[in-house]
């Protein structure tokens, strides 16, 4: 931490000229504790916040890759005409006809949401953006927004692409790692489990990351670590603190002397020792009323009733027998299918799983980020969209990401509700950091190991390897921008079973006019130019540049479908 | 190669021109890939440590790219310290505080596998006893029944952070300090000096503070002596050393932490 080490060489330096004077030691401790008493902060529920001008980075792991066209792949940007959009046997809505008895009356189509830009240019995004609940407008994330489209995933693997998006370089620095590196926090990241971008946190300078518990009150057991410890103990008292801290200095430079210590040590001891001091295991009482409040946002967001969220969950659906998009398969079921009488009847209120889920993160996110106690978090939102889903009248699962057995019709709706619950948790903790003045240097970074790429009979999708995205919610970015070119026909190989705008990558053209599909290295080096931080790959090139004032606008924005 | 040897006029004893030619561009191509140095410009490698906060993670190197224009190019190289894990920390702690040390390295240190690291072991979930219980009975212990459960290969060796910091900070203030276990101080006031105890607290020489410092720090150097002054700075009248005093002592290199390092 800057701050502290900076507070720790001059109670040092005070010693020594202290010392240079003559003075005792009993004066000594005496100064000092005065200094250090002054200068410490008690912490309390609302006013702690360390790191209050620092970079916020919140990485949302969509991890299992969940089909991006219902969130934020923007298929037609400039609205949904016929050159620009070929349908491909899935969409972003269900089309039912009047007593809809085959499978043909009920139709997967392209609909939008429009949203006008501070610019004045109406962009085109998926029809959730525009379902927002009570509690949450999702086009306040879209004023600072950048989609960026058109993107190579390059590698074919849940895993190791994951991983990539915020790692590039397997084995090398990570972007949570190097943007830990430069705030110094008394936490450097938390990590929530789950997904493999967490596994690959690598700092440059050695900081460790920490696995979100999974105790009832995740904050409690995270600042377990520093209960304030009883002050009758004599050598907890502050007019001792300078003579310990001399030791552990002198320890410091025994240890580097003899090759068997590094900074990070040291700043991990004062991190735990200020975090002591200053009573944060106190703040654990807040874990209720932040799980509570977003366990009820998100819940209600994904579960909503009939006749909600009009053109979209305002119809039956009815469930036509032998219709393949209506499959429900898992790596445990084989060739099951959807078989209610109207398909909405998949929504059942008693389940909570997922909706916890993403609830834990993101209260655990909200405190961490308004705290300061970590400025670096990794959430793991996918692996499946809705848990304990009925499936038939009698049987109920979980519908997963990976969705290579999940019919349009069902992913459709599942996978739409699941982002409306995201866009909630999103909407409301960029709400919050707003509200404290900690969002102008905050970064959510969306992405996912790859797209889906639809089958053509809207049985199944695959992996999109060929065309994903990334989305950049900031408060460096001060309007709704996209980015990247995509074929439109999709994939065009002899024999393909995936046509449809679904988001193949077309090459995009370069500041030095190199053409190529956006990468992960782009992104990589788009967030550390932001953020300030190390370059984390050696090549690629930044999507973003500054404007002089503190925000960013990409230096060539939109895009073509081709 | 044979053609180059053979001469035209096999009396004559001067080698043929073409061999000539041979030798000279063998040897242009050859020389410049040796590993020597000397005055036609092919620089030494020369390995350079950087000193000050954060060594050890830059190194420079001159790369002899051609021979007038060696280039320094800086090497960033990563590391990340092994620490020792759980178990290591607790057979330390309870080899310097004795048995009764067992709740609190329970508590704080061995049911952390998330901070501290180490390998799971099934059978710990049988080794605790219920305090609240009757007869000794052993219960299930959650954090060691979920730890094989778990996907938590990335904790096994975990590297720096406060957390894990803090509870070092806390295992070692309650074993020291917390006034429910007088014997576990007076067993590393024993262990620093035989004989010595709550009442009877070690004498203030090197050589109470040598075996303090091999306590922690096994197998490592003894420190300079400046370490050792400023460990008798806890001590207002060395000559007559209280235990208070030696508490902040034995409290300060529990919370050290590079004993931890591996």
């Amino acid at each position: 931490m800057k701050s502290r080490s900076g507070r720790r060489d001059f109670l040092i330096s005070s010693v020594q000229s202290l010392g240079v004077l003559g003075l005792g030691s009993g004066t000594i401790t005496n100064f000092l504790s005065a200094i250090y008493t002054r200068t410490l902060n008690k912490a309390s529920g609302a006013d702690l916040a360390l790191n209050p001008d620092g970079f916020r980075y919140i990485f949302i792991s969509l991890n299992g890759a969940p089909p991006r066209w219902l969130f934020d792949f923007l298929a037609t940007p400039n609205g949904p005409t016929a050159d620009t959009y070929v349908p491909g046997g899935f969409g972003t809505a269900i089309k039912v006809a009047e007593s809809a008895k085959k499978a043909t009356d009920i139709q997967l189509v392209h609909e939008t949401y429009a949203h006008t830009t501070k610019a004045g240019k109406v962009l085109h995004l998926p029809p959730v953006w525009g379902m927002s609940p009570t509690e949450a407008h999702f086009p306040s994330l879209l004023e600072h927004a950048l989609f960026v489209r058109g993107m190579d995933m390059e590698i074919n693997s849940h895993a190791i692409s994951n991983a990539r998006q915020v790692a590039p370089i397997i084995g090398g620095a990570s972007l949570h790692g190097v943007i830990a590196d430069q705030l110094g926090s008394p936490i450097s990241a938390v990590i929530c489990d789950g997904a493999n971008s967490g596994t690959v946190f690598q700092s440059n300078r050695g900081l460790g990351s920490v696995i979100a518990p999974s105790a009832p009150n995740p904050i409690e057991e995270l600042l377990k670590s520093f209960s304030s410890l009883p002050s009758s103990i004599s050598f907890r008292r502050d007019e001792t603190k300078a003579v310990v801290d001399q030791f552990l200095d002198r320890m410091d430079s025994y240890a580097r002397e003899r090759r068997i210590s590094e900074s990070t040590l040291r700043d991990s001891q004062e991190s735990a020792d200020l975090l002591i001091r200053m009573g944060v295991d106190t703040l654990s009482q807040q874990w209720d009323g932040l799980f509570n409040k977003y366990q009820t946002m998100i819940h209600n967001a994904m579960n909503p009733s009939k006749g909600d969220l009009p053109g979209f969950f305002d119809t039956k659906i009815p469930c036509i027998t032998g219709d393949v998009r209506l499959g429900y398969q898992t790596d445990t079921t084989d060739g099951q299918a959807f078989e209610l009488e109207d398909l909405r009847n998949f929504i059942n209120p008693e389940s909570h799983g997922k909706s916890d889920s993403l609830a834990r993160q993101f209260a655990l996110t909200e405190f961490l980020m308004t705290s300061g106690i970590c400025s670096v978090v990794d959430l793991s939102v996918g692996q499946s969209v809705y848990s304990d889903a009925h499936i038939t009248d009698s049987d109920t699962g979980s519908i997963g990401c990976d969705q290579h057995g999940i019919g349009s019709l069902p992913s459709t709706l599942t996978t739409t509700v699941y982002y409306r619950g995201l866009l909630t948790g999103m909407t409301e903790i960029v709400k919050v950091l707003k509200n404290k003045n900690l969002f102008s240097k905050t970064i959510l970074h969306v992405s996912g190991e790859f797209n889906r790429e639809p089958q053509k009979d809207g049985a199944a999708s695959g992996h999109g390897v060929d065309g994903s995205c990334a989305t950049l919610i900031s408060g460096m970015f001060t309007d709704t921008h996209y980015i990247g070119n995509i074929v439109a026909a999709g994939n065009t190989k002899p024999g393909s079973q995936s046509p449809g705008t679904w988001g193949v990558s077309a090459p995009w053209e370069f500041e030095d006019g190199i053409q190529r599909p956006i990468r992960v290295n782009d992104i990589a080096r788009s967030i550390t130019a932001m953020t300030n931080s190390e370059d984390i790959v050696a090549n690629g090139y930044s999507l973003v540049a500054p404007v002089g004032d503190g925000t960013w606008i990409p230096k060539k924005s939109g895009g073509t479908n081709v | 190669m044979f053609n180059l040897f053979r001469s035209s006029n096999s009396s004559s004893k001067r080698p043929p021109r073409s061999f000539l030619i041979f030798a000279v561009v063998f040897l242009s191509v050859l020389l410049p890939f040796q590993n020597c140095s000397g005055p036609a410009g092919l620089g030494t490698g020369k390995f350079k440590l950087h000193n000050g906060p954060g060594s050890l993670d830059e190194s420079s190197i001159e790369i002899p790219v051609s021979p007038h224009t060696p280039i320094t190019k800086m090497f960033k190289t990563t590391f990340t310290l092994s620490l020792s894990d759980r178990n290591y920390i607790a057979g330390i702690l309870s080899d310097i505080f004795g048995p009764e040390s067992e709740g609190p390295i329970l508590e704080f240190i061995l049911s952390k596998h998330a901070f501290l690291g180490g390998a799971c072991n099934e059978l710990d979930q049988y080794k605790i006893q219920d305090p609240k219980s009757v007869k000794t009975k052993l219960i299930v212990h959650s954090e060691s029944l979920n730890c094989a459960l778990e996907d938590r290969e990335r904790a096994l060796v975990p590297p720096p952070m406060a957390v894990r910091q803090g509870l070092i900070n806390q295992v070692c203030a309650t074993l020291v300090g917390k006034e429910g276990l007088p014997n576990t101080l007076a067993h590393a006031l024993g262990r620093i000096t035989s004989g010595a105890n709550f009442d009877n607290p070690p004498p203030v020489n090197r050589a109470s503070f040598a075996q303090l410092h091999r306590l922690f720090y096994r197998a490592r150097p003894l420190p300079p002596e400046s370490v050792f002054d400023s460990l008798k700075m806890f001590f207002k009248t060395p000559e007559s050393p209280t235990t208070e005093e030696w508490k902040m002592a034995i409290n300060s290199y529990c919370i050290s932490s590079q004993w931890q390092i591996l």
